[in-house]
């Protein structure tokens, strides 16, 4: 077992704890490359992975944030991973590297020693064909049961374009983890009326009471970045990575070219900066809102969710003002933005945001005022600490856990180093806590739109790009409404990525849920379900429309009832 | 043979009512609801339109069993029987024969016979609402029988049309006892009725409907359209003897036959829906109980039927 965060060196220098680090791992590591200011990866054999994660999470304020797997026999004709593990306290990203070799791609597990490996190596093992010695849950987590299992769709052998199989080859062998003889099972989902995106849990209950959990998820993956280091350039990318959420689709397209513009050292203009901190808050306050009115409608308290959703509609009108769009904003592109932020829309953007603080405040009365939301989420789906660090979780998760991280703070991008504001932060890691740390943030973005309206620089928006240097990596990390997106790049040759790992929050927050439905009530089950605010679209990274192979088939509105009706009658 | 053709009228009348009022009463309610929620909201007609579609749509029963089928039928039959029996002050219909008891025990027979057929199908969703219905109902069942217990000492009797008579008598309705129950009245039409907070055995953001949630097309129309005429049944009780009896007893002597009938009649009508107002905008107010908390604030508001019975027996 790992002892967590047991050295405390949140005091420390980057340089001071690199120095600290590069002692403790002396003799484990092999090697060392510094790529960014930020980002410093160590080389290591597999064997000594164990041992080194162990240390590196002993020192406090550490996360495993992601392990990103890598196909790289154009350059070692090897197979690697990449543990990239957080240093909120120091803006470090440490990866940890080792190759596998083709014949023999076996890595030791460290998901009993950290939680936050589990659906990492898991996906490493659908997607790149790494086995991990010692991981007992051997279920598939990204591809569907019936794929055969030597074939990896991230080997660079595989394809891009290469159809995926069709699902009526094969039936799903679906196998559940726990025995059903003296439990009730529970499908919740993959539709169901609280599930917006589809996710199946079955939860096992006696009585009213949850006694465990399984989760089946990533329905709809298609490996979007598997079309992105295929076929799309540097500057197209931004574009299909806002597309990954409907919800925080900036913050995936800043983090995306946040890390384009570190590894090719693009000095981005201020005015830039100031304008994506805009569009960034923004976005967070409009995907507050939306989850306060969900987390209303799941209690049954309706007025909370239509006045929510009313508030939300000013900032919608807002972005669409200041982008041209309600949604999807389409303003990110390596260097810089695309559109500026022009004098009269400066005024308009003031004056939504007074709409907003006066609508708000008079929800935020209504909401903490209620004694029965309270007693629906007080002491509901509590995540302890010390799960919640091994698990890795980040965002409003984290800071209802009592963890005081903020990608904002920690590792300030865009013009949040310019920016004052608080980070609220929880320590009873139940419902409630999670539920405040939103409603708290809301008055938080809303007096850092006026702090960036009122300080917005003069000047250019976007700064002059060259060549984007091949073989260079680097993270973009930004403080997504749901806490830290973190996007690894690899640049390629001929203007196209080698790689491109996407964790988004969700993929973090949605593994310990499992724990956080233990114990408590089928009722209390959506609403913890819905506490990490679980993004689907960004978990899975779904979206694919294929126009130009001509696949594309319309079923018309009858056809689909009438497929609908004769799929009833059968089943009648 | 008038008195025969008069009784026949107003139960027709009265049939007809609970029909037309039961979805209009809940047009209302979704209104208001819109507006406290600051949007624009349905047309007042929008449950008719419901249940017109839901009519009109293939109905579905998953699991063959005729009991089901027959379910739908039961529940809405045992409902509109209930809705000519009720007792607006003077009106002669039905409500002369039964007493309260078996008046509410027959609207709780409604609810039963749905909980066990819900919980006869292999769905776990199902059986949880029901489970939850019948704790409620169970939970309730001591609230229920103080203000029964409370109204028959107070009043004196326990037939529904004497009831509704005597209720509004100044010598029992401005006595603190009276009040009480009057509100107890009110309490048990909110709860019976399963408006939110009390929502639990149908909870759709939690089990999807609970019992209903195997029902499709007209059976679940039928299920819907007697869930809708057992919340105007429940809602008539309180506004016949709480608010109409103590009018209608103010102005009979100024009126009487027929007349005096029709505005009873038309008050209650006006009630009915001022009643449903206040209902709704209570409803906007408030998220839905969980099943383990629900039981303290049943339970201790218990005491109001207990004290105004209490009260009663001192002739308070």
């Amino acid at each position: 077992m790992v002892n967590f965060w047991i050295r405390k060196v949140e005091d420390l220098s980057k340089e001071e704890l690199l120095e600290i680090i590069d002692r403790e791992l002396k003799g484990l590591v092999t090697d060392k490359y510094v790529p960014t200011n930020n980002f410093v990866v160590y080389f290591a054999e597999r064997e000594k992975i164990p041992a080194i994660i162990e240390k590196l999470m002993e020192f406090s304020y550490t996360r495993l944030s992601v392990i990103a797997g890598n196909d790289e026999r154009y350059y070692m004709n090897k197979l690697s991973l990449t543990y990239i593990i957080a240093f909120d306290k120091q803006d470090l990203y440490i990866g940890i590297r080792t190759y596998l070799p083709f014949y023999d791609p076996v890595a030791p597990s460290i998901t009993d020693m950290v939680k936050a490996a589990w659906w990492n190596e898991r996906e490493n093992r659908d997607l790149f064909g790494i086995e991990f010695s010692g991981l007992k849950d051997k279920r598939k987590l990204v591809l569907p049961e019936y794929w055969p299992d030597n074939v990896h769709p991230w080997r660079k052998d595989y394809p891009y374009n290469k159809p995926v199989m069709d699902w009526r080859e094969g039936l799903p062998d679906y196998t559940p983890v726990r025995e059903t003889k003296d439990v009730d099972v529970i499908g919740f989902g993959p539709y169901h009326m609280v599930n917006d995106e589809p996710i199946h849990w079955r939860l096992y209950v006696k009585g009213e009471v949850i006694v465990d959990a399984e989760h089946r998820g990533f329905h709809n993956w298609r490996g979007i970045e598997k079309i992105a280091e295929g076929r799309l350039t540097y500057n197209q990318i931004p574009f299909i990575a806002e597309r990954i959420c409907g919800i925080c689709g900036f913050t995936h397209a800043t983090a995306y070219v946040q890390a384009i513009e570190s590894l090719a050292r693009i000095d981005i203009p201020d005015r830039a900066r100031y304008i994506r901190s805009l569009m960034l808050e923004i976005e967070r306050i409009e995907s507050h809102l939306l989850w306060i009115g969900i987390a209303c409608h799941i209690l049954g308290f309706d007025t909370g969710f239509m006045l929510s959703w009313k508030t939300r509609e000013h900032i919608m009108h807002l972005a669409e003002v200041l982008t041209g769009n309600r949604k999807t904003y389409g303003m990110d592109i390596v260097g810089g933005v695309r559109r500026d932020v022009l004098g009269d829309r400066i005024n308009k953007a003031i004056d939504t945001v007074k709409k907003i603080r006066a609508e708000y405040k008079e929800l935020y009365n209504m909401l903490i005022n209620n004694t029965i939301l309270v007693k629906r989420t007080r002491g509901v789906g509590v995540l302890p600490r010390e799960k919640a660090i091994s698990y890795g979780v980040v965002g409003p998760v984290a800071r209802g856990a009592g963890l005081d991280i903020d990608v904002r703070k920690d590792h300030p991008y865009a013009a949040y180093k310019e920016l004052s504001f608080n980070v609220p932060v929880y320590s009873e890691g139940d419902v409630l806590a999670i539920t405040l740390v939103r409603l708290d943030e809301v008055f938080e973005s809303l007096d850092l739109i006026e702090q960036i309206l009122d300080k917005l620089p003069k000047g250019p928006i976007m700064a002059e790009v060259k060549e984007i240097p091949a073989n260079k990596e680097a993270v973009g990390v930004v403080e997504a409404p749901r806490g830290e997106d973190i996007h690894y790049v690899r640049s390629g040759e001929y203007n196209k990525i080698q790689r491109w790992r996407v964790r988004a929050p969700s993929y973090a927050n949605i593994p310990p849920v499992r724990e956080m439905l233990i114990g408590y009530r089928l009722a209390d089950a959506p609403i913890i379900y819905a506490s990490v605010d679980p993004c689907l679209a960004c978990t899975e990274r779904y979206l694919v429309i294929d126009i130009e192979t001509g696949k594309k088939t319309i079923i018309s509105d009858e056809e689909l009832k009438a497929k609908s009706r004769k799929l009833s009658k059968t089943m009648g | 043979m008038m008195d025969y053709l008069v009784y026949l009228a107003w139960s027709i009348i009265l049939l007809l009512t609970a029909l037309i009022m039961a979805p209009l009463l809940d047009g209302v309610r979704r209104v208001i609801r819109a507006k406290v929620q600051r949007r624009i909201g349905p047309p007042v007609l929008q449950t008719f339109y419901d249940l017109r579609k839901l009519f009109g749509l293939p109905s579905l029963i998953p699991y063959r069993n005729y009991l089901l089928v027959l379910v739908p039928y039961l529940v809405f039959f045992v409902v509109v029987l209930l809705s000519i029996l009720v007792p607006i002050p003077f009106v002669i219909s039905p409500s002369s024969t039964v007493d309260i008891i078996s008046f509410i025990y027959i609207l709780l027979f409604a609810s039963a016979i749905l909980i066990y057929a819900a919980l006869i199908i292999p769905n776990p969703y199902s059986n949880a609402g029901s489970i939850r219905e019948l704790l409620l109902i169970t939970l309730f069942e001591l609230f229920v029988a103080f203000t029964i217990v409370g109204l028959a000492y107070r009043i004196g009797t326990l037939n529904m049309y004497l009831l509704g008579i005597r209720y509004g008598w100044t010598e029992y309705y401005l006595k603190p006892s009276t009040l009480l129950l009057s509100l107890s009245l009110l309490i048990i039409a909110y709860v019976e009725g399963a408006y939110t907070p009390f929502d639990i055995g149908e909870a759709e953001t939690e089990v999807l409907g609970g019992p209903y949630l195997e029902y499709g097309g007209k059976y679940y129309g039928l299920l819907l359209y007697a869930l809708l005429i057992k919340r105007y049944v429940l809602l008539a009780l309180p506004v016949s003897l709480v608010f109409v009896s103590p009018i209608i007893n103010y102005v009979a002597d100024i009126f009487n036959g027929f007349t005096l009938m029709v505005l009873s009649y038309g008050l209650f009508i006006i009630f009915m829906f001022l009643t449903m107002m206040l209902f709704s905008v209570i409803e906007a107010f408030n998220p839905r109980y969980r099943v383990d908390i629900v039981y303290k604030p049943i339970l201790v508001s218990a005491l109001i039927p207990i004290i105004g019975f209490i009260l009663g027996w001192f002739g308070w």
